[in-house]
């Protein structure tokens, strides 16, 4: 017989951008806990924040949680384990399971393609952004608006990646210059990132092999699963999904996917080397199959902004290199593009192939987010349900119900079946996916389904760190908005708690307590 | 050169071709290896014939320029003179040839290029490059002469018309089909070869070149329209290829409604990216569930919902699309009864071959049509805010103006399309022709102001002016530079009147300064003048009576003195004297009354003509103030207020130029009267939790000698000649002026209620306002207003909204780019 739990306390770390949550629960004989995420976005004032987090996990947990949960590999999801933040402390605490993707098991062939894929995606946006830097100084633009507009792009470019780093401190960006940014790139910092989230944790608890569990989407765990300790819950598995097609998306219209770096996602070794790229032994035998054309082309050099070509080419014909070089320096065509006007300059396109760099760098950041550890946490009594989606985006969350996730299992003697729609429909508690960006979640396949009126809902975000970087999406308004429409009401204020929120703004009752560190959310386990 | 002898020669002139003939794909590569399209897809496009067409091509309106930076390749340029070429009809169509890719752009950007020609009936104009200040100068806003074209210029799925660069930029990608059948997976897919993305990106820099504020998005509809629009004009070119038009209605059996080529857009991207099928379609989909192609249904409620350019645009490429099939079917219905012996079901199998022409003939004259209304009405927009429902009165008016009997009820069907999608003008009351109709409420008094008043005159004259010049002139430089003075001259005179507006106003406003009620004002002064001379005339009266009374009794007293000694020469000499004075008061007192009586009737006049002067200022404002939809604030130079609430807008002028004595044209900020708004009574904008404060510029303009003045900050954005054979012969010659102001919507502070006018940078939220106005151009007579008034406070409201919530792109971290390539932002997402 199981032993009745009373409740469950949600621990909601206001450390600014970025996750953590501890759940305690509560039994007539004692708790137990379970941790979900430890990590804030670089410079965000939060990072101080950290130390203050870890002791209070020691210090609530007695050093002891059940379960340890970190839903994807985004810094603002696991940087507190670092040497940089709050590492020395953390790792006085002890687990008897820890929970990963099943993304995250590079022993699963199909994980290991992926990340693969993965990583080929982030060579080519690390290549890419060198030659932005290394172009960013010998830029053709007219405008100084127009450097700057690039120069931001390398920085965002740069902030993605601190995202998708395993590195330990990745380096800060907000007050940078983008000289100073360049500068960055060319030490090792971002050459030396690519340790897994089993490695990060590694360093800290050597013994992990032995707890971690993958756990794969569909799947359900309860107390009859080995090693697992929490009695009256049940915990069901939705994401991350296995197929490509649902990890690829990242947007709730159908059209709206970030195609061009889709397709350099798919064949992400195929296209992207251009020339600038390229090493010196590839530059050096620059031919038609570098190149869309197997003839009607020359290879030309940039001087001082001027186009020139070389008196000889590879791959052609002594007489025909010739032929189409005088062709083209005695055509219109060229004297246009060589003009010295400012006009002439601001409509050159020197660089303007490589703005696919950042939307693949967002792609990569997208994809990473479509990796998240989903869980739905049942209370079996009440039937309450608290969603903890980490930062899953559309195609996460599509292939919940496009794939109509149901979990059969045996309650007593009686078989039962619980389906996805049901379990969104008794969400008491939402952790807003993704801080609360505009893909982070979708309205239909979404947001509509959870039908609870005692919705509360918590995004861990921080505006004003999101602005700094640019993001001034998130949180989306809409989204935003809708939540307020369908979320309980306490003392008239609707029950969203923002860690980024004022004072006033706060709805506090007896069911949700407030400090400066965290809120507390109690959710009993009766109707 | 022999060609140039050749030219001398008037025999061979005889022959000089109306067009080049250009071998091109009617959609794109991909359906040349599908059997069932292979032979439709190849298509002549027959160009404009240019003379001097350069290698590249380079000709009058185009320059192709094939560098490729990511490969480090430049392309030799193609030489469609070379004799080869023209004797073959342009180069076959080949995906591994660059030059035949020139010659595609080419032949496709000048077919778009003749519908505008054609629809709109003048030469058109690439976008400006804009003016801009320099240090203590101008540079005015100067001539672009070719529209550049870079065929491969990025490696994306993506293409996209650069603003600022005046570029197209085609990019080329490594496929990745979902349907590997379709498509080879790892091909190049060159979104230069696709009739369908070149047709979509020129039209967006045709549309740029005449409104340039439609890259800007101060409603959700404006992006959406520039998408829009370009999927309509790519759409409908594909009922201008024959072959594939015979070919499809043949397929269709004459039933646009179901699937058909002619109604998809760019084939091989939407395959090539992963897509199930084209990357568009204005008709329906596949459903993913069943793979089978359904027709969309209309949804009202898409309009109310879907904001994301593209897929708001899809609404109205599917209600322009709703009313091609209305027309069409309204053409063939005889035909169909005719074919059915009057059954209305076809049997089954293919069609007859001449039941395919004819259906085919009416199915391009509706396309045609339908093409060239969508095309005219640009010019029937408003320049800034435009809206579907503005569109569709667009559509409603522009057709109206050249096309006086709708036969075929087209309009109607335009009407009813629209409505089906659930797309509604605001501020009509009914949709009615005649509602929708952009007519000019008591146009006969505008009419007789604008005849009658000096300085609506002197505008009128520079229109007539510029009429005169650019109706003979062929040249597009030669026009744009008319233009650019033209519309200097015109802004000259638009502001002398705002200022003589100003002028009498303040006038008035000092006269009435001791009672603002006009009407009583004006009785009181008239009554209390009357008084005056009643009082003047009483005095006159009673001294002369006094005086008389005086004088008689002189001589009383006179006679009693003499009695008896009436001959006495002393009292006759006194008494004459007497007598003498009394004709004299007497005359001078007629004389007095007469002068009193005049000044009675002359102040009546005067304070008659007084109030008609008043009458007339207002009368003047408000014909301004209707036609331009400008604010036009009341400012009393003279007064301390006015300079103490002025502001020196650092972002336009900066302070040490000002004021260096030459005749030159400064920007200072100030506030907005609110007093004067009568819109609305509500002091503030409120969106949210936030205020916003709304303010104008006052420009100030230096003179050598004489007073500065102020007036307020207003733009002639745009001036064209049109000249349009309707169906009936009749040649429509018109003027379209569009006029714009800005208004700076400035968040108030919650404490203080002092506004930082330092907030006015480029960061500013600028709302803009401003009218399009048709007007006849040997008449002078403004037949069509198109207005957006500058303050309208929902509007405004909407905007801040937008603004600040819902301009979210796709990507949650990508950054704020300022606007510099809108389309490559939003095309990004989406592919072209």
């Amino acid at each position: 017989m199981a032993k009745k739990l009373k409740s469950v306390d949600i621990r909601m770390y206001r450390q600014g951008f970025g996750d953590c949550f501890l759940l305690t629960f509560r039994y007539p004989s004692g708790k137990k806990h379970l941790m979900i995420d430890f990590g804030v976005l670089k410079s965000s004032k939060g990072e101080s924040k950290m130390k203050d987090i870890a002791e209070d996990i020691l210090k609530t947990t007695q050093k002891k949680i059940d379960t340890l949960v970190v839903t994807h590999q985004h810094w603002d999801h696991y940087s507190g384990f670092t040497k940089s933040q709050a590492q020395d402390i953390i790792k006085q605490l002890s687990f008897d399971k820890l929970w990963l993707a099943w993304t995250e098991d590079f022993e699963n062939p199909q994980a290991k393609a992926l990340l693969d894929r993965r990583n080929k995606v982030k060579e080519a946006v690390k290549i890419g952004l060198k030659g932005m830097a290394e172009h960013y100084n010998k830029l053709t633009m007219a405008s100084e608006t127009q450097k700057t507009k690039f120069a931001n792009q390398l920085k965002n470019i740069v902030g993605i990646l601190n995202f998708e780093s395993g590195i330990d401190q990745p380096f800060e960006l907000s007050n940078k210059k983008p000289e100073e940014v360049f500068g960055l790139l060319g030490s090792n910092k971002i050459d030396n990132d690519d340790r897994s989230l089993v490695d990060i944790l590694k360093e800290l608890w050597s013994d992990i092999d032995q707890k971690k569990d993958f756990l794969e989407p569909n799947t359900m765990i309860d107390s009859k699963s080995q090693g697992f300790g929490l009695d009256g819950v049940r915990i069901y598995v939705l994401g991350p999904p296995s197929e490509w097609e649902y990890l690829r998306r990242n947007d709730t219209a159908a059209k709206g996917e970030l195609y061009i770096s889709s397709s350099l996602f798919d064949n992400p070794t195929s296209f992207i080397n251009s020339f600038e790229f390229s090493d010196d032994e590839r530059k050096k035998d620059w031919n038609d199959n570098d190149i869309p054309f197997e003839e009607s082309w020359i290879e030309y050099i940039v001087e001082d902004n001027k186009i020139t070509f070389e008196d000889d080419n590879k791959g052609l014909r002594g007489s025909e290199h010739k032929r189409i070089r005088n062709a083209i320096q005695s055509s219109e065509a060229f004297r246009q593009y060589n003009e010295e006007s400012e006009f002439n300059k601001l409509r050159r396109i020197d660089n303007e192939y490589l703005s696919y760099i950042e939307p693949l760098a967002l792609m990569l950041n997208s994809h990473t987010n479509n990796t998240s550890l989903v869980l739905a946490i049942e209370l079996i009594d009440s039937g309450k349900v608290l969603l903890f989606p980490g930062d899953a985006q559309y195609g996460n969350w599509l292939s919940w119900t496009d794939k109509k996730l149901e979990w059969e299992f045996k309650e007593g003697d009686k078989s039962k079946k619980v389906s996805i729609e049901e379990l969104l429909s008794r969400t008491v508690f939402y952790k807003v996916s993704h801080h609360g960006s505009h893909n982070g979640t979708p309205q239909n396949k979404g947001l509509e389904l959870m039908k609870d009126k005692s919705l509360i809902a918590a995004v861990p975000v921080d505006k004003v760190a999101a602005e700094e970087k640019n993001w001034n999406k998130i949180p989306y308004s809409n989204i935003m908005k809708r939540l307020e429409e369908k979320v309980k009401k306490i003392n008239g204020k609707p029950a969203i708690l923002r860690s980024d929120s004022k004072p006033e703004e706060i709805p506090v009752s007896t069911q949700i307590r407030v400090n400066e560190l965290y809120f507390d959310i109690k959710i009993q386990n009766r109707d | 050169m022999s060609q140039k002898s050749e030219r001398k020669n008037a025999l061979i002139e005889r022959y000089r071709p109306l067009y080049r003939r250009l071998r091109g794909y009617a959609f794109d590569p991909s359906l040349s290896t599908r059997l069932e399209s292979a032979d439709v897809n190849l298509a002549i496009f027959k160009v404009d014939w240019e003379e001097d067409l350069e290698p590249g091509p380079i000709g009058e309106y185009l320059e192709i320029i094939d560098i490729d930076p990511a490969s480090r390749a430049f392309y030799e340029p193609v030489n469609l003179n070379h004799q080869y070429i023209l004797a073959l009809d342009g180069l076959p169509p080949s995906e591994s040839n660059p030059q035949f890719h020139q010659q595609m752009v080419y032949a496709v950007a000048m077919t778009t290029i003749q519908h505008f020609e054609k629809s709109l009936g003048r030469k058109v104009q690439w976008s400006s490059i804009d003016y801009k200040k320099e240090k203590d100068n101008y540079v005015p806003e100067r001539f672009v002469q070719r529209l550049r074209i870079y065929p491969h210029a990025i490696r994306e799925a993506n293409a996209f018309y650069s603003p600022q660069k005046k570029a197209i930029l085609f990019g080329y990608f490594t496929a990745s089909p979902s349907d590997e059948t379709t498509i080879m997976p790892g091909s190049l897919v060159f979104t230069c070869l696709s009739h369908d993305i070149i047709a979509h990106e020129v039209t967006h820099a045709l549309i740029d070149g005449q409104h340039k504020q439609y890259v800007r998005s101060l409603t959700k509809d404006t992006l959406a329209i520039h998408e829009a629009f370009s999927d309509i004009v790519a759409l409908f070119q594909h009922f201008t290829f024959p072959e594939v038009l015979k070919n499809q209605i043949a397929k269709t059996r004459g039933e646009l409604e179901s699937q058909h080529l002619l109604g998809e857009l760019a084939q091989q991207l939407g395959l090539a990216i992963g897509n199930y099928g084209s990357l568009r379609s204005a008709l329906g989909q596949k459903n993913a569930g069943t793979g089978k192609w359904e027709l969309t249904k209309p949804n009202p409620e898409a309009y109310k919902k879907v904001i994301e350019p593209h897929d708001r645009g899809a609404i109205l490429v599917a209600a322009v699309f709703r009313a091609f099939l209305k027309i069409y079917k309204r053409r063939t219905n005889d035909l169909f009864r005719i074919a059915t012996n009057g059954t209305g079901v076809l049997p089954e199998g293919d069609i007859h071959p001449d039941l395919v022409n004819r259906l085919a003939s009416e199915a391009a004259m509706s396309a045609k049509h339908v093409l060239s209304m969508c095309i005219r009405s640009l010019d029937y927009c408003p320049p800034v805010r435009v809206t579907f429902g503005d569109y569709l009165r667009a559509i409603i008016t522009a057709d109206h103006d050249l096309i006086a009997d709708d036969d075929f009820d087209y309009r109607l069907a335009f009407i009813e399309a629209f409505k089906e999608w659930g797309v509604y003008p605001k501020n009509i009351f009914s949709l009615s022709e005649e509602s929708l109709l952009y007519r000019i409420l008591n146009r006969t008094e505008i009419d007789t102001y604008l005849k009658k008043d000096k300085s609506f005159r002197k505008i009128a004259f520079e229109l007539k002016k510029y009429y005169r010049i650019v109706s003979k002139e062929k040249n597009r430089e030669d026009v744009f530079k008319e233009t650019i003075e033209s519309k200097r001259r015109i802004h000259e005179k638009i502001r002398t009147l705002m200022i003589e507006v100003n002028e009498d106003r303040i006038e008035l406003k000092r006269e009435s300064e001791t009672d603002s009620d006009e009407l009583s004002e004006i009785t009181f002064k008239l009554q209390k003048d009357k008084m005056d001379i009643e009082e003047r005339s009483l005095t006159v009266d009673f001294d002369y009576k006094k005086k008389k009374l005086e004088l008689e009794r002189a001589l009383q007293d006179l006679a009693f003195e003499f009695r008896g000694r009436e001959k006495n020469r002393n009292f006759k000499k006194r008494s004459e004297k007497i007598e003498n004075e009394l004709k004299e008061l007497k005359e001078q007192y007629d004389s007095e009354k007469q002068e009193i009586e005049k000044d009675k009737k002359e102040a009546e006049i005067d304070f008659k003509n007084k109030a008609a002067h008043k009458v007339n200022v207002k009368k003047k404002l408000q014909i301004l103030e209707d036609l331009s939809g400008f604010i036009v604030p009341l400012f009393d130079v003279g007064s301390e207020d006015f300079m103490k609430n002025l502001f020196i807008d650092e972002c336009d002028a900066p302070v040490a130029t000002k004021f260096n004595g030459k005749k030159f044209e400064g920007f200072l900020g100030h506030k907005y009267f609110k007093e004067e708004v009568r819109a609305d009574d509500r002091p503030f904008i409120k969106v949210g939790n936030k205020q916003y404060d709304a303010y104008i510029k006052i420009n100030k303009k230096i003179y050598d000698e004489g007073p500065d003045t102020y007036y307020p900050n207003f733009q002639v954005y745009n001036l064209q000649f049109a000249e349009r054979v309707g169906p009936d012969g009749i040649v429509n010659r018109q003027l379209i002026l569009s006029i714009l102001q800005d208004l700076f919507l400035l968040e108030k502070p919650a404490a203080d209620s002092k506004i930082d006018f330092g907030f006015i940078n480029n960061n500013s939220l600028v709302f803009r306002g401003g009218s399009t106005l048709i007007i006849d151009a040997g008449s002078n007579q403004v037949k069509f207003g198109i207005v957006k008034k500058v303050f309208d406070l929902k509007e405004i409201t909407e905007f801040i909204e937008l603004e600040t919530n819902e301009n979210a792109g796709s990507a949650p971290f990508a950054i704020n780019d300022g606007g510099h390539e809108p389309f490559a932002i939003l095309h990004r997402g989406h592919t072209h």
